[in-house]
């Protein structure tokens, strides 16, 4: 009996080793990215906390969580990237910036122009990637050289400035309500508001989908650890919504970040074609015989990737408020990086967008810890390249471990 | 088997496709790349780095970069050689 009690209390304790390991595993990078946090809390003496630095956390990474979105689908396709996308962002912005300059444009039709040009751009690739099966690589390498070439000639070799306010509002002011948000107190309380709602809208639905999937007879997870992950969300919403509040309210950004990131989660979790993508990524062969059509898919995701590199390229000119030929140097890995820090897989067919956001914020933090923190340029090139080699040995690692092809 | 054994610089080739080769490439690349900057912020005198850490540092960073881009090309070699020998099965 004794000897039964032993071994039913070992089996319990290993099981509960192994959900805590388990725990461990399918939120290591939200773990990471809580350690990093708390280490530049530390060394910058909560400076990283202020709400001017946690509204520009955003405003600094806002270009490569919409790029991270589009970069995720080529991604899903096969491990597939595109190169081109900092290239695009200095054409896209060039555009913008001589269009509005030069030729004295409005914001609305110099912003509809570029979003069609860097379609354009997205059709171009994604016909030579999809139809005419260049290899990805080749076809962006070459889009890199081309676009940034273009944009430097737009340019004509100098520094634009943009100027345009109605461009700049759109994209780079922030939301105040007449009447809340003028007071004497300082706060801007829409942004406070507005992250409360958002909280109680998350938790509400939470409720009533659980409520409505237990009805239906489907299996839920347990409700204690779903109201507490719940809990732990709806906390830094407010949070977050509070430091907001107390700088200079809800960035415009903040709104097309959102809007990119939504829509793209729920492309590729809740539509069929978003689905298609993830398939390809698995078994190219397979999903080709099962009727899909995957030219198409490879198609569309470079030609979404061009549009958000396009839009990124908005965001980033109406941030910096110029344009040079310089401008986007680099995007292209910081979007990569993200996305493979996100969880996205080498070989495709795996990766979600709320991982490269956590992998984009992460990077994020990791930038911005080290500007607040004083750290010297080239110590901050050798932390990320410390970084990468993290992520190079970890990669030979599992190669060996798991051999796959 | 026994030849692998008896020669110690037989090494076993990584596993993995053209794409991931392509990624590995990049980062020794972007490695290469960080370190050619490093070099450049200190004699345009925008570190506080000496010179003769960047130099080291920085040297060690391209070394280390042109190791991974040597990992890429490992990957391709053995894509390549495998892709030989599936061919050359089904031809049997």
């Amino acid at each position: 009996m004794k000897a039964k009690n032993n071994d039913l209390a070992a089996s319990g304790s290993k099981l509960s080793a192994g959900k805590f390991t388990g725990l461990i595993k399918k939120y290591t990078m939200v773990i990471a990215l809580v350690v990093v946090f708390i280490l530049f809390a530390v060394l910058t003496e909560g400076r990283i906390l202020h709400s001017q630095n946690m509204s520009n956390l955003l405003l600094q990474n806002a270009y490569v969580l919409v790029m991270a979105c589009g970069m995720l689908l080529c991604i899903l396709t096969g491990g597939n990237v595109d190169l081109s996308v900092g290239a695009t962002v200095c054409l896209i912005g060039a555009v913008g910036a001589q269009l509005m300059g030069k030729s004295g444009l409005g914001a609305v039709p110099t912003i509809l122009i570029c979003l069609l040009i860097s379609t354009v751009i997205g059709v171009w690739q994604g016909f030579w990637i999809g139809y005419v099966h260049i290899p990805p690589f080749i076809c962006t390498l070459a889009g890199m050289f081309l676009f940034r070439g273009l944009g430097r000639v737009i340019l004509e070799s100098k520094t634009v400035p943009i100027l345009n306010e109605q461009f700049l509002d759109i994209f780079a002011s922030y939301i105040k309500i007449p009447g809340l948000d003028t007071g004497d107190s300082g706060m801007v309380w829409s942004a406070l508001i507005a992250g409360i709602a958002v909280a109680v809208i998350l938790l509400v639905y939470t409720i009533i989908s659980r409520q409505v999937k237990i009805k239906k007879g489907f299996k839920v997870p347990a409700a204690a650890p779903t109201y507490a992950k719940i809990a732990v969300i709806d906390a830094l919403i407010i949070f977050y919504a509070w430091k907001l509040a107390d700088y200079k309210g809800i960035p415009y950004m903040l709104l097309w970040v959102l809007a990119v990131i939504f829509l793209y989660a729920f492309i590729t979790s809740k539509t069929a074609f978003g689905r298609h993508f993830y398939a390809v990524g698995g078994n190219e062969k397979a999903t080709k015989l099962s009727g899909i059509n995957t030219n198409k898919v490879y198609f569309m995701a470079y030609t979404s990737m061009s549009i958000l590199a396009g839009l990124s390229g908005l965001l980033m000119a109406a941030r910096v408020g110029s344009v040079n030929g310089d401008s986007g140097m680099s995007y292209e890995m910081e979007a990569i990086g993200s996305c493979f820090i996100g969880g996205a897989s080498a070989y495709g067919g795996s990766g979600t967008v709320s991982g490269i956001v956590i992998g984009a914020i992460l990077l994020g933090v990791i930038n911005q810890g080290m500007s607040i923190y004083g750290l010297d340029n080239n110590w901050q090139y050798v932390v990320k390249g410390a970084v990468l080699l993290i992520a190079v040995i970890f990669d030979v690692v599992s190669n060996r471990k798991t051999g796959k092809a | 088997m026994d030849q692998e054994n008896k020669n110690p610089l037989k090494m076993k080739l990584p596993k993995g496709n053209p794409t991931h080769a392509t990624l590995m490439a990049l980062v020794g690349a972007y490695l290469i790349y960080m370190a050619y900057q490093m070099l450049r912020n200190t004699l345009n005198g925008n570190s506080t780095m000496s010179l003769t850490v960047t130099c080291i540092v920085g040297g060690l960073m391209a070394l280390i970069g042109l190791g991974v881009i040597g990992y890429g090309i490992a990957i391709y070699v053995s894509y390549r050689k495998r892709m030989k020998e599936k061919t050359s099965d089904e031809e049997i």
